[in-house]
């Protein structure tokens, strides 16, 4: 099987079905986040790349160009060594968050420590993926961490926030939710019908900020978006 | 008037193109033709450029007033499609007259059925997609399927009449029991030696709760070899997933961008269309091509 390098990432290349191929990363070079080299690949608008899925070991890269053409495209990427990052203060509910039983059982520690240590997080985007905007966020500490259930709950709302593993993590869609909920964010922070994409960029770092219930419910209107929130 | 109106809704029926690119990093799906085999017959039929919009009709035909003069052409699927109640065939362009009426029954081949009209659609895209997603209210009317007393506004063209037709030997064939090729998937080399025969050996079968998202493969339980725990990868349509001692699942055009599971096999593209035709409770068989 062929290998390319991008950016000091070695990968295995792998074309998996017509038009899809996989670049597999190798052994040996944990430093680079794969989401972030893939979000600059895909704001790179390679020639012939129409779309990029990555987790922590594989991307997919969709074209339309033959393989060969792709890959000596690629094969010129650099992400700039010092790479903007934004941060972000989110407003959380946590008298929203359905789990607190559950929490509190798995970490043995009462709701208000829990919050206490949740809020002085720096939390980091490290992925979207999974559902339309969900954001992986790591950075939880390992006394908060809880399991995910074994049978998802049918129906989490937008804005949820949820601990899942070692992540937190946000619905960004009303969806079915197998984490565990603390909390809601009564801000729409991937407005998905704006043509600029999302605000929140892989590697952006995130802290929340608690907000009374009426104060969500202050916050809690249609189309009230990030942009909206930062503006206020 | 320059628009089509929905008088009755059919059981599923959307706006569709080709799809959605370049989203599928926030977990956005393409969405999409389910068999964009039929959907660029019908738009090469009438005229259009090969990714338009077209009305995507599942298991059921909706029923759709012209507003005025229109080139119209229907694929896919045999509803039983009537002009007025007059029976019509597919894929061959149709002149239909202000005021007429096209109706169909339930599918009698096939599940999808679709209807290009010559011109283009006067919608806002979503994303650069007409595609409807209802997950995420993008694309479509206003985000949603088609409903009774829905409009689908067309931009004012000057129809251009032309005769065209499609070879019985271009179209698929949806009457006859369908043979799906397969490529083995990453994780192929997962399977027992059993499980990688039985894949191929006998008949499946679609549940019939599948939906844009996924198909649930019913037939045989499939056995790995080991029972590691995966890390989460990407996947697309087409792609077969096997969760442990489950059903396959066939990811589709709305369905998840990353997954969990072992992704044994592949369905190509140009052959999804086919695979998305198979009605509940029709028996198919897999086939594997070797690359």
């Amino acid at each position: 099987m062929k290998s390319i390098q991008i950016d000091q990432v070695k990968f295995k290349v792998d074309p998996i079905s017509d038009r899809r191929t996989r670049l597999v990363k190798q052994n040996g070079n944990d430093h680079t986040s794969l989401p972030a080299l893939a979000e600059y690949i895909l704001e790179s608008k390679i020639q012939g790349v129409i779309d990029v899925v990555s987790t922590n070991v594989e991307m997919l890269i969709s074209h339309t160009d033959t393989l060969p053409l792709i890959t000596k495209r690629m094969k010129d990427i650099q992400m700039p060594k010092v790479s903007k990052v934004s941060h972000y203060e989110l407003p959380v509910c946590f008298s929203k968050g359905l789990d607190w039983d559950i929490v509190e059982t798995q970490t043995g520690l009462k709701k208000n420590k829990v919050i206490t240590m949740f809020l002085k997080t720096t939390f980091k985007l490290e992925a979207y993926g999974f559902l339309p905007g969900f954001m992986y966020l790591t950075g939880l500490p390992e006394a908060i961490q809880c399991l995910r259930k074994s049978i998802p709950r049918q129906k989490v709302n937008a804005g949820t926030i949820a601990l899942g593993g070692q992540y937190a993590g946000m619905y960004n869609l009303e969806s079915p939710g197998g984490w565990q909920s603390i909390g809601h964010c009564p801000i729409d922070v991937f407005p998905f019908q704006q043509p600029s994409g999302p605000v929140l960029k892989i590697a952006d770092t995130i802290s929340f900020q608690k907000v009374s219930l009426a104060e969500w419910k202050e916050l809690d209107r249609e189309n009230f978006t990030i942009q909206d929130y930062i503006a206020r | 008037m320059s628009y089509l109106l929905i008088k009755k809704s059919g059981l599923h029926t959307s706006i569709q193109d080709e799809g959605r690119f370049g989203l599928a990093f926030y977990g956005i799906p393409q969405s999409g033709y389910m068999d964009s085999v039929s959907a660029k017959l019908a738009n090469r039929i009438v005229g259009n450029e090969s990714g338009s919009a077209v009305i995507e009709c599942t298991y059921t035909a909706p029923s759709i007033e012209f507003g005025k003069n229109f080139i119209i052409s229907i694929t896919g699927a045999n509803m039983g499609w009537t002009i007025d109640n007059n029976p019509i065939p597919r894929y061959t362009s149709l002149y239909v007259r202000k005021g007429s009426v096209l109706s169909g029954a339930s599918a009698r081949e096939g599940i999808r059925s679709y209807i290009a009209v010559q011109g283009e659609m006067d919608l806002e895209a979503t994303n650069g997609s007409y595609s409807y997603y209802g997950r995420a209210g993008m694309g479509g009317l206003n985000g949603q399927l088609l409903k009774k007393g829905d409009q689908i506004p067309y931009k004012k063209r000057r129809s251009k009449w032309e005769f065209r037709f499609v070879a019985e030997e271009e179209r698929l064939k949806l009457s006859i029991p369908k043979l799906i090729p397969i490529h083995r998937g990453p994780e192929w080399h997962l399977l027992d030696q059993q499980s990688k025969e039985s894949l191929m050996q006998g008949a499946w079968t679609i549940n019939a709760d599948s939906d844009r998202m996924g198909a649930l493969l019913v037939g045989r339980s499939l056995s790995f070899r080991t029972s590691a725990n995966m890390s989460s990868v990407p996947v697309f349509p087409g792609v077969i997933q096997a969760p442990y001692n489950s059903s396959p699942i066939v990811i589709l055009q709305d369905g998840q961008t990353t997954g969990g599971y072992p992704r044994i096999a592949c369905i190509p593209h140009q052959s999804l269309g086919l695979f998305n035709q198979i009605r509940p409770q029709e028996h198919f068989e897999f086939f594997l091509v070797l690359d």
